[in-house]
């Protein structure tokens, strides 16, 4: 379960996270203010040139990355095409493709842990709500640690019913598969009581 | 105080296998995934707090870069797509699904969770999620109402479904549905 | 030589309306005890109690750790489960081995020295850097031992950490276990590992049915399984 990074190294991943998230935030919000279809398209035409300039596989990776965007896609054309809209449904696109694809740019050059920082840093004024750092942290490794486990169990439980029923399951492995997650919390947590002596 | 942290970690870890699992057609044509089921779960079964801060964990992990968002979404990206509304408002609809599950404690588990995940999973959770779209999408609020009518059908069941599991659970292992506890 | 002693008083633990344990008064302080029974006979129930996750609904247990130093459960019992998967869960054999180290205070230091003598002692100096999701089942079960080793509990409870295991992985166990100092409470349904025991307790619906030698124990207890067997 690896976080989204680009296949290669690219020079964006030595720019420091806080700038790329600064400028990410001023770069969104100008965005929005683009009225004319002109300007739209000349700054589309910028950003994709920017990712050709990363490499070709850079280039083919964000653009795999905007595909969950394609129904909203396909909506706007219709919409737009029936509205007859055409420009409005044109600026609307390369608006969400723009803004979706700086956000991964700054998603997949920078580090896990320089955005865990980040957060970090946020969370830093909030630490008078009294929050547990150490709570935070075992659920961080808890949640990365059972993820596979929980995919290879809904895997076996799928299995387990197609051989049945010939067909795949939907809805009806949810409940043992959460059945199995809460029996596995009471276990790790008295393991994890059995090891934190006297922490609360 | 290790249980909670045990169960609000593996329910987080659930709102992503869920979505990661293969996505269901129903009748109206529209693949839906079990993700936002995830989320009325939360709540339904850890409760207001802790059913927010497992939803708060799962998309902390996601704005770390984590493709666990339904269709290998993650990165920041969620949060400026035209469903960002609703990844936004997913913490608040688990935390109103969970409030109701436990206020309405003299009525039964089934009820209770059913009305807690309807208004947090669909009525809470479509409010920002519609304005999220509407800011994306740059149209008029009742013009993106009707988009997110498409996921009404499938929301519906999967409220029902969330109240049938959470009835189930609470009869299995009621110690651990901390929001009837 | 630290002698450790578990002395329980009337302890008896109910839930739901059930009794899971009841009455039990009972000193332990054999270097090797095993607790046998059929399922639901409250074997991991007393288990949980003497290493103090949770409380008996009545009855009292005290632990001593030298003649009459009285000392705490949570301190000086330690457990290890049936599951390693349920008992790991770091990434790493350092952090999994230093996480109770670090509860129980120590100085990063001390840690790091810690975990470094406890893997010599298993002789497993080589895994030092390696993730915990390279080794195989048995492995996984040694390192549970080992990272609750390394918190010098005075008694360590084996709760049935043999199940599933294949042969040479238990003899394997088996020889590591012989060479603790600790006082070992095994409970497994394996009747040969316990035939070197120092005594074998026979728990039957929360009370203990036979207690004794192994050898008068372990046989009545085979042939009351012949004589009742069913379904």
């Amino acid at each position: 379960m690896l976080a989204l990074r680009f296949p290669k190294p690219t020079a964006l991943d030595n720019v420091p996270a806080t700038i790329k998230l600064l400028i990410l935030a001023f770069a969104t919000s100008g965005i929005f203010f683009i009225e004319t279809l002109g300007t739209m398209f000349l700054i589309f035409l910028a950003i994709a040139m920017f990712h050709f300039l990363l490499g070709w596989q850079i280039f083919k990776f964000s653009v795999k990355l905007l595909k969950p965007l394609l129904p909203f896609i396909a909506i706007m054309v219709f919409w737009h095409l029936y509205s007859r809209d055409l420009t409005g449904g044109l600026l609307i696109i390369m608006r969400l493709l723009l803004i979706v694809s700086l956000a991964n740019l700054v998603t997949c050059s920078t580090k896990t842990s320089e955005i865990a920082e980040i957060i970090d840093k946020i969370l830093g004024p909030m630490r008078f709500l009294n929050m547990n750092t150490q709570a935070i942290s075992l659920s961080v490794i808890i949640f990365i640690r059972f993820t596979p486990i929980m995919l290879e169990r809904h895997h076996i439980l799928s299995l387990a019913y197609k051989c049945r029923s010939g067909r795949r399951p939907s809805w009806q492995i949810i409940l043992p598969l959460i059945l199995s997650i809460m029996d596995d919390a009471d276990h790790v947590a008295q393991s994890l009581k059995s090891r934190s002596t006297f922490r609360v | 105080m290790e249980k909670n942290i045990v169960l609000i970690s593996l329910f987080s870890a659930s709102i992503a296998v869920l979505g990661l699992a293969p996505k269901v057609m129903i009748a109206s044509g529209v693949p839906i995934t079990a993700q936002s089921m995830g989320i009325m779960l939360c709540g339904t079964v850890l409760g207001a707090k802790r059913g927010a801060l497992a939803v708060l964990l799962f998309l902390a992990l996601c704005a770390l870069g984590l493709p666990l968002l339904s269709g290998g979404r993650g990165g920041l990206g969620i949060f400026v797509s035209p469903s960002a509304g609703f990844v936004i408002g997913f913490p608040l609809a688990a935390y109103v699904a969970g409030w109701l599950t436990t206020r309405l404690k003299m009525i039964n588990v089934f009820y209770s969770s059913l009305v807690g995940a309807i208004t947090g999973g669909i009525f809470v959770l479509y409010i920002p999620g519609i304005i999220g779209m509407s800011i994306t999408l740059g149209k008029s609020i009742s013009e993106v109402t009707l988009i997110a009518l498409i996921y009404l059908p499938g929301d519906c069941i999967k409220a029902i479904l969330c109240a049938a599991l959470t009835q189930t659970l609470f009869k299995l292992r009621p110690t651990n549905v901390l929001s009837r506890v | 030589m630290i002698e450790p002693k578990l002395v329980l008083n009337k302890i008896s633990y109910k839930t739901f309306g059930r009794v899971i344990l009841e009455n039990l008064t009972l000193t332990l302080d054999e270097k090797s005890i095993g607790i046998i029974g059929k399922n639901g006979s409250g074997k991991s129930t007393l288990a949980k109690i003497l290493c103090g996750l949770i409380h008996p609904s009545s009855g009292e247990l005290e632990v001593y750790t030298n003649g009459n130093t009285k000392s705490f459960p949570r301190l000086d019992v330690g457990i290890v489960f049936q599951n390693p998967d349920h008992q790991i869960i770091f990434g790493t054999v350092e952090d999994e081995i230093g996480f109770g180290l670090k509860n129980l205070g120590y100085s990063k230091s001390e840690i790091k020295d810690k975990i470094a003598v406890t893997l010599q002692k298993f002789n497993k100096a080589s895994w030092i850097g390696s993730s915990t999701a390279t080794l195989s089942h048995g492995q996984r079960q040694l390192l549970c031992i080992m990272s609750i080793f390394a918190m010098d509990p005075k008694i360590i409870i084996l709760d049935e950490i043999f199940s599933g295991l294949d042969l040479p992985t238990t003899k394997a166990l088996e020889n590591y276990l012989k060479e603790l100092p600790q006082m070992i409470i095994q409970i497994t349904h394996d009747l040969s590992i316990l035939k070197k025991s120092d005594r074998i307790i026979w728990l039957d619906d929360g009370k203990v049915f036979l207690d004794g030698s192994p050898k008068s124990v372990l046989i009545e207890y085979s042939q009351h399984a012949q004589r009742n067997m069913k379904l």
